[in-house]
């Protein structure tokens, strides 16, 4: 297309949250409606980039607790068997399940580390007013919303063991702290991805060509 | 996307990742309009999108109550022989005061996607006769936003990974509800492809217009 880039706010527009109706933008403090949705709209998602921050330093702080504590602990004719995620993890490769093993691996360990360093890189980006690769980065963000919510697997698999396995003297597994700060972690983490706006990426870019 | 010629009496439409304006032209039968700038999907076109949708909601309902009636998964050691359901998987942490993991256990497997299948249906069904159920709004937009929080697939992932941690432990037996959740699953995924909100909310506009 020849015609500069036009965006929603460029124009004195503003697209619904909810049903992506394009309004005209609301002024100053009004609070304007979506006529076809009923939803508040904003230009952009408001307060988006302190309380993403807010969010990705409470999952960075709980992801210790999640790590040290156990999730669960095996016990086998008496002796207990406390397992951490990493164990969770290692214990799965060493039991030759590679495929599952690798699937597990990303989800409990890759996805949670990868989302936290995606948004502090697209948070310093913003706050850098960084003009590189805009594309490659609203990517990154569209990954998150993708698979964020694999880590929970970890939450679900220890409330399967755990209803499942109560077999008297022979085994019982229970759960152990370290799954609720790993729940903790995930929880916050998909907040944190969905207070982000990846608008602000493209409005460094949009304000600079006027 | 390119510019049709008839371009003014198309909707509006921003790119909800980049704020990009565009004027969405009517799409071909499984088609999809892209944001030339950032790459995000904004429109699908889809023939028959609301029966599809409506059809998949309808098996996926059926599904998820066999479900929820029947276990998930058995286990068998030394002549004893026990089972666990989605509800009482979801419970089961109350019991260790880990309440909070076991609400959340409870609001991702069960509870957000009935809320999504039951939304969809009580919106969905009077659509297709042309007719605008009381509380649309708000009841679409609980379908909507629970969708998101709906984790069927990586539950059923956990109980992948369940079965081969308990392997060397006891002989897992698969119950109904197992198999109902595999359905479940791919109803849902089916339901999601098929569903186009924008399409609904046009419609939905259209039919207050109207009355
Ligand atoms: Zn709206
Ligand atoms: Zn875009």
């Amino acid at each position: 297309m020849s015609r500069p880039t036009l965006t929603a706010r460029q124009a004195g527009l503003a697209s619904c949250h909810t049903c992506h109706l394009v309004v005209k933008k609301p002024q100053g403090h009004d609070k304007a409606h979506c006529p076809r949705c009923h939803s508040p709209i904003h230009s952009r998602k408001v307060d988006s980039l302190s309380r993403t921050w807010a969010l990705v330093v409470a999952a960075v702080i709980l992801y210790i607790p999640a790590n040290l504590y156990p999730v669960m602990t095996v016990s086998k004719l008496g002796s207990g068997d406390p397992s951490t995620i990493i164990s969770g993890v290692m214990h799965l490769i060493h039991s030759g399940m590679w495929p599952l093993a690798l699937i597990v691996f990303v989800a409990s360990i890759v996805v949670p580390v990868g989302k936290l360093a995606i948004l502090i890189y697209l948070l310093l980006s913003v706050h850098y007013r960084s003009f590189r690769k805009p594309k490659d980065r609203t990517v990154l963000f569209r990954l998150l919303e993708l698979f964020g919510h694999w880590s929970m697997v970890d939450v679900f698999l220890v409330s399967i063991l755990v209803a499942l396995v109560d077999l008297g003297f022979l085994a019982t597994i229970e759960p152990g702290v370290g799954v609720l700060y790993f729940g903790a972690v995930v929880i916050t983490t998909l907040f944190a991805s969905r207070a982000f706006d990846p608008r602000l990426i493209w409005d460094v870019i949009d304000d600079d060509l006027g | 996307m390119h510019e049709p010629a008839n371009a003014d009496r198309l909707p509006l439409m921003a790119c909800h990742e980049c704020d990009h304006l565009y004027r969405l032209p009517n799409l071909a039968d499984r088609s999809l309009a892209r944001c030339q700038r950032c790459g995000t999907i904004l429109a699908r076109g889809m023939k028959n999108s609301l029966d599809k949708t409506l059809a998949y909601t309808l098996t996926a309902l059926v599904l998820f109550m066999i479900a929820n009636t029947y276990p998930i998964l058995g286990l068998k050691a030394a002549g004893q022989e026990q089972h666990y359901t989605l509800f009482s998987g979801a419970l089961v942490l109350v019991q260790y005061n880990l309440w909070e993991v076991s609400v959340t256990v409870f609001l991702t497997s069960i509870l957000f996607p009935l809320l999504h299948i039951l939304g969809l249906l009580y919106t969905l069904l009077p659509l297709r006769g042309a007719r605008l159920p009381r509380y649309f709004i708000p009841v679409f937009k609980v379908a909507l936003s629970t969708l998101p929080w709906s984790m069927v697939g990586v539950y059923m992932l956990g109980v992948l990974v369940s079965i081969v941690k308990l392997a060397d432990l006891a002989t897992v037996v698969p119950g109904l509800g197992l198999y109902a959740l595999v359905g479940l699953l791919l109803a849902s995924v089916a339901a999601a492809a098929s569903l186009d909100p924008l399409s609904i909310w046009q419609l939905a506009d259209r039919l207050r217009r109207e009355r």
